[in-house]
């Protein structure tokens, strides 16, 4: 059932997930034996096109607060559409085209750093030239006049978030498009994978509130190139997804247990190599030019407190009460969610040194950064895209996606809600509908983990171990598709 | 070759085969290495031949500059905020070349042994020198000075602003050109022709007109010493810039005399002689390009470009374009207020009486005008910048500490004179201005509201006031510095005190003033009141272009939250009150809203030594000052009336409708009747006894610009946690709209509508929930 049909070189999804077969019913079934193909829409053509109308719904998604240039305190919640973009290019000193590690004492009077790893300040810098290009090179010398939300309020500098906006919308788009064929690129046999990606409900209402999207094309570059035993590559391309988000990192956690169990220890060393090399490599333009402006990215995190999202907002709210307030001390967090972590990675390391058989980049990945997010301090919306690539290839089922991305679409709505003021009880005291979104999310997330981690335990139960060529047994999951497609053309 | 040998292998019995295999592993590695240095070879050979070729081709194409072609300073230029009216120019150039020979050998002898004692053995170039001098300037740090003359002689020639690699190279390029192709002496004259020796002068013939106003040929042995001397820093060795600069000349004078006793170029006995000693330096006469208050601005101007890292060689030869913060209409504003409004006769001729006059943006911290007391050519002291014993106008910022820490406007302190700190009637204590029952000042009252204190300036009220806050006097310093009134540096003295306040210290009459305040600054902290709290840097500079048009600064305006909007909205409205019923009724006469603080400061001697006025309206903060002789001699029983509510206030309302004539009325945000929890007990407002016949009028119901914000309070959902504080949207904070129709004075204030005034009942629960309602603002701040 699930072998390739008739001369087609993929597993195709109407025979093999169950959701889509159900679905299939309605349009004449699944796909029979004697199908041909399509001449031009080949998988990868049909999977960006999806990609394309998820992004533009996305972009759709936002207009009631694209027409009021996110000014409205309220409709940014009520219709959802909030994002980090517009104020950050006001507040963040992008509408002043200032570099974001500038250490002149007068900008960093008017503006404060960017709190974001060097890549995403990079990305924003540029697409802010672009936006002041396309916008007719405004003349700045009026801005420094005045304060600094004065000159957010101008109506030019309005013209010039919502082009900001676009450009970077478009730029996501292309980011986007790019992950899409990535990702269908990771096992040739199963393209239609990266379908779960391009429709995903969370990519579309995800996807625009910050510059998250940047991050995952990398991990979805390292996907693809370690899948073609281009450890260099992979290294490189997870030092930059480093640079940009931080959480890239712990795909390298994935890379170590898979080559600890075949003993390649030299794709390791060269994978390490290319992460520390262009990490550094990414972060020197920002250490050079404003060390105290880049360190403020790292201060900032492990300073804040219990944030949105994040379970420990639950138990610090739920332990407040009003004589005696309760807030959980920033470093208390620190120590106990990396102890979490810690051992989180230890159990992912035991479960993918034990498993029978070598588990893929994408399912260690995905545990490992689930780990991560489990325990973070602040869990918004938009990280829900981190998870995104990694979930779709380790699970690629519909109906376990759904579920999980059931629980983040909830929390979607729930944290504007609850921002808006709408789950604040009548009686006064703290939202326990916001609470449940929470608990709801991470219960949604631990069922994906669940699966995922069932799939190490028994590989037969994992849809893509199943539809692996079967001379290839032993093989290592997807890590040398190539060589073994060379090898199935050959035979 | 590894091929044949691989390939023989298999027919070879197994031992040498196995001996095969072992003698190829280190083939391999030797191969290895070889490949490696091989191409190691092949790449510096290649980096080497580009260098050479690169360095080849640069030595042919950089040309020695002639200095007297290219070499010319460029006069920097100094205009009005509008950017094309000039204020003046600095230093046009000012050089004549003369040829070696019309230098005394003691001139060429002193520069030698002060700035390259082996000048005429070096090679000149000092390549380590430059390397430093490369990787520091390049960091940033302040310019390494070269250490060669020949060096210094290539860095004239290259006058730019720009500081880096690529013109540190051509720099070591030309210095070894130099050293080439030029003698000696060819470099030391165009040295002597080219370098700066301060006061403007560039080369040896300006500058011996500019020190001794004689020619170069005609210059003593001390007199080219002290040349010698100067021009290693002019700044810090002009005997023209105070004592100070005298005594550090004097070293480097004596070190520079001694340098040519042992280089024998003088006896040892004749440089001892000339050592004892300084030459004469004759009076030269300032340019009349400074006169009137054009000297002083473009003294402001220099010390403050100088703040921002220009040196005087940029200043006087680098043809800055400097775009100031004055505007023409408030220099002349504050000039003819001042000669308007002064006493008439003789003795109050502008050597005795100085009027000091500043007036500031709010918001801004721009200088928009100043008068600083007298012509620069008759005195360089700019009173505007010297400022002067501040007195009663320090008292709002008492204020606003007060409010600040939960004090209402109607609590009440103790009015009666004199006031003792330790309430035992002992010790030290502090009196009002009157006599009173006792001959101690007028009582006004054990209960008089903080507001009546301000209105009428009650000095025993501000005495109760400071001890009733734990740290008062560290709160009020606090509270002033953060609206913009410098700290005191105590190492720093002088007439420049735009950075320092003497005397600002936390004693327990720091609210009555005592401290000597710039106009400039207490102008610039009564605009960040006038700002709603928000405090700019006051600042002379908009902004520097270079000849070429690059920008090489640009002020760019940001302000700090000094107070809450709710504490500088009740700080004005006390200042309006003394506008329209207190000491400042004089004001009055602007017919715009206006708020200010009158003020007058005693002496040691317990006479009156300066008068103010402070005061604002929403477009400019402008501060009045007047002080006789050198600052602090008596102004009572000499000037007609001595109080800030007279001349003062007189001057600030002649001032101020000159500089806002043509410009909208604007009007204060309401009041917003702070009454937070006071640190201190007893100082409940006064409450009559119950009038039943006034009706309890509804309170707060006219305050529609209080309501906090909502969307911007919300946490941030993302991990970015900020929002910009005040949504861009938000109306402007004026209550009444002129077009509607406006009272013309001050919105007078609304009976401040209390619910005590008409309940008798404590009024404790209304108190929690404003202590509430301030909490939150301060939230919101962050």
């Amino acid at each position: 059932m699930a072998a390739p049909v008739g001369d087609r070189a993929w597993v195709d999804p109407t025979t093999d997930d169950a959701v889509v077969t159900t679905l299939s019913e309605g349009v004449g079934g699944p796909i029979g034996t004697r199908a041909g193909r399509h001449p031009w829409w080949t998988p990868v053509r049909v999977l960006l096109a999806l990609t394309a109308l998820c992004l533009a719904l996305g972009m759709f998604q936002k207009a009631g607060c694209y027409d009021n240039t996110w000014q409205d305190g309220q409709s940014r919640y009520s219709q959802m559409c909030y994002s980090d973009l517009p104020y950050l290019y006001t507040g963040r000193g992008f509408a002043e085209l200032n570099w974001p590690y500038s250490d002149d004492h007068q900008v960093r009077d008017r503006f404060e750093v960017m709190e974001y790893p060097v890549g995403i300040s990079y990305w924003a810098w540029g697409t802010a030239w672009v936006t002041h290009w396309i916008t007719g090179s405004p003349d700045l010398e009026p801005r420094y006049a005045a304060d600094t939300a004065t000159v957010a309020g101008w109506p030019e500098v309005h013209r010039e978030i919502r082009a900001f906006v676009i450009v970077n919308a478009i730029g996501f788009a292309v980011l986007a498009l790019l992950c899409t064929w990535l990702l269908a690129g990771v096992n040739p046999r199963r393209p239609w994978d990266a379908v779960a990606f391009a429709l995903s409900p969370a990519l579309l209402l995800t996807g625009l509130v910050n510059w998250d999207l940047v991050a995952v094309v990398f991990v979805a570059g390292a996907l693809w190139a370690w899948a073609r035993d281009r450890a260099l590559l992979t290294g490189v391309l997870i030092g930059l997804g480093t640079a940009t988000k931080l959480y890239p990192l712990f795909l390298l956690g994935g890379v170590l247990v898979i080559c600890l169990r075949e003993r390649r220890y030299r794709p390791f060393g060269l994978t390490l190599a290319g992460a520390v090399g262009a990490w550094i490599a990414a972060n020197l333009p920002a250490l050079l030019t404003g060390p105290a402006e880049w360190k403020v990215f790292w201060t900032f995190n492990s300073d804040r407190g219990a944030d949105l999202g994040s379970v420990w907002l639950v138990v610090q709210q739920a332990m407040d009460t009003v004589p005696d307030p309760f807030s959980f001390d920033p470093h208390t967090i620190n120590l106990a969610s990396w102890i979490f972590f810690g051992a989180w990675c230890v159990g992912v390391a035991a479960l993918g040194l034990t498993s029978p058989s070598t588990p893929r980049l994408a399912q260690l990945g995905f545990l490992i950064v689930a780990g991560f997010l489990l325990v973070n301090k602040v869990y918004s919306p938009q990280y829900v895209l981190w998870l995104l690539p990694l979930a779709v290839l380790a699970r690629p089922r519909w109906r376990d996606l759904l579920i999980w991305q059931a629980g983040e679409v909830l929390y979607f709505a729930a944290v504007w809600w609850y921002l808006g003021g709408y789950l604040a009880p009548a009686a006064g005291g703290d939202s326990g509908f916001y609470w449940a979104a929470i608990l709801l999310r991470t219960a949604a997330e631990l069922y994906l983990v669940a699966m995922v981690a069932r799939d190490l335990w028994q590989p037969r139960r994992d849809p893509v171990w199943r539809t692996r060529i079967p001379r290839f047994t032993g093989d290592s999951g997807t890590s040398r598709p190539m060589q073994r497609l060379r090898s199935d053309s050959s035979a | 070759m590894s091929g044949k040998r691989r390939a023989a292998g298999p027919a070879q019995s197994s031992a040498p085969a196995k001996k095969g295999a072992a003698t190829k592993r280190p083939r391999t590695r030797k191969q290895r290495v070889w490949r490696v240095a091989k191409w190691f070879l092949i790449v510096g050979l290649v980096c080497s031949l580009v260098a050479v070729g690169g360095f080849i081709y640069a030595y042919q194409t950089t040309d020695i500059p002639d200095p007297n072609e290219d070499f010319e300073t460029q006069t920097s230029f100094v205009y009005y905020s509008d950017g094309q009216t000039e204020v003046g120019s600095y230093a046009t150039q000012n050089r004549q070349s003369i040829p070696l020979d019309q230098m005394p050998q003691n001139l060429q002898d002193a520069v030698v042994a002060a700035e390259n004692r082996s000048f005429w053995s070096d090679n000149g170039i000092d390549p380590k020198g430059i390397l430093r001098a490369a990787f520091s300037n390049a960091k940033g740090n302040a310019t390494q000075g070269a250490s060669t003359i020949t060096q210094q002689y290539v860095k004239i020639l290259y006058l730019t602003q720009e500081r880096s690699y690529q013109r540190k190279l051509k720099e070591a390029i030309l210095s070894l050109k130099l050293q080439r192709e030029m003698s000696k002496e060819q470099i030391l004259e165009g040295y002597l022709n080219t370098i700066y020796f301060g006061r403007g002068a560039y080369g040896v013939q300006a500058a011996s007109e500019a020190y001794f106003a004689k020619d170069a040929k005609d210059l003593s042995l001390r007199e080219c010493a002290v040349l010698a001397s100067v021009l290693n820093n002019p700044s810090s060795f002009d005997p023209a810039n105070g004592k100070a600069s005298k005594e550090s000349l004097k070293e480097r004078y004596r070190y520079v005399l001694g340098g040519m006793a042992d280089a024998d170029d003088v006896s040892a006995e004749k440089a001892e002689k000339a050592a004892r000693r300084l030459p004469k330096f004759p009076k030269i006469q300032a340019e009349s390009r400074y006169g009137g208050q054009k000297g002083h601005m473009l003294s402001m101007v220099r010390s403050e470009l100088k703040d921002l890292g220009f040196d005087d060689e940029q200043i006087d030869g680098g043809g800055l374009r400097v775009t100031t913060t004055f505007t023409k209409k408030a220099m002349d504003a504050a000039a003819a207020g001042a000669r308007e409004q002064r006493p008439e006769g003789p003795e109050f001729s502008e050597k005795n009486l100085h009027v000091a006059v500043a007036s500031v943006e709010p918001g801004t911290g721009a200088v928009r005008g100043f008068y600083g007391g007298q012509d620069y050519l008759q005195s360089q002291i700019n009173w505007a910048v010297t400022g002067g014993m501040v007195g009663s106008t320090f008292k709002p910022f008492a204020v606003a500490a007060a409010l600040k820490e939960g004090f209402s406007l109607k609590d009440t302190f103790d009015g009666n004179s004199p006031f003792y700190y330790n309430e035992q009637g002992t010790g030290a204590r502090v009196r009002n201005e009157g006599y009173g029952s006792d001959g101690l000042g007028t009582d006004y009252g054990s209960r008089v509201s903080l507001l009546r204190g301000t209105e009428d300036s009650i000095n025993t009220v501000f005495a109760d006031l400071t001890v009733s806050m734990p740290d008062g006097p560290e709160k009020i310093m606090q509270t002033a510095e953060d609206l913009g009134i410098p700290n005191w540096n105590k190492n720093q003295a002088g007439y420049d005190n735009l950075d320092n306040s003497p005397g600002l210290e936390p004693v327990s009459g720091i609210a009555l003033g005592s401290a000597t305040i710039a106009p400039i600054n207490m102008a610039n902290a009564y605009g960040t009141i006038a700002n709603g709290g928000r405090a700019a840097k006051a600042h002379v500079v908009q902004k520097v272009v270079s000849k070429s048009g690059e920008v090489l600064y640009q002020f760019k305006q940001s302000t700090k939250r000094a107070v809450d909007e709710d504490v500088a909205a009740d700080t004005s409205y006390a200042m309006q009150q003394v506008v329209s019923v207190g000491t400042g009724t004089a004001a009055r006469a602007l017919g715009r809203p206006a708020a200010g603080k009158t003020g007058t400061a005693t002496n040691s001697d317990d006479d009156v030594a300066s008068a103010w006025f402070v005061g604002y309206t929403p477009q400019l903060a402008t501060a009045v000052m007047y002080v006789r002789g050198k600052g602090q001699e008596q102004l009572d029983g000499w000037l007609p009336e001595y109080f800030g509510g007279s001349y003062p206030a007189r001057t600030w309302t002649d001032v101020m409708g000159r500089a806002l004539e043509g410009t909208e009325v604007e009007y204060f945000p309401e009041p917003a009747y702070l009454d937070g929890d006071a640190p201190d007990d007893g100082h409940e407002p006064y409450t009559p006894p119950p009038k039943p016949t006034k009706k309890p009028k509804p309170s707060k119901s006219d305050k529609p610009t209080k309501k906090p914000d909502k969307p911007t309070e919300t946490p941030d959902p993302t991990d970015t946690p900020t929002i910009p504080d005040t949504p861009p949207t938000m109306p402007p904070p004026t209550t009444c709209d002129p077009a509607v129709g406006c009272p013309p004075e001050q919105p007078v204030p609304p009976t401040p509508t209390d619910p005590a005034a008409t309940v008798a009942v404590p009024p404790t629960p209304p108190a929690a929930r404003q202590v509430a309602h301030r909490t939150e603002h301060r939230v919101r701040r962050g």
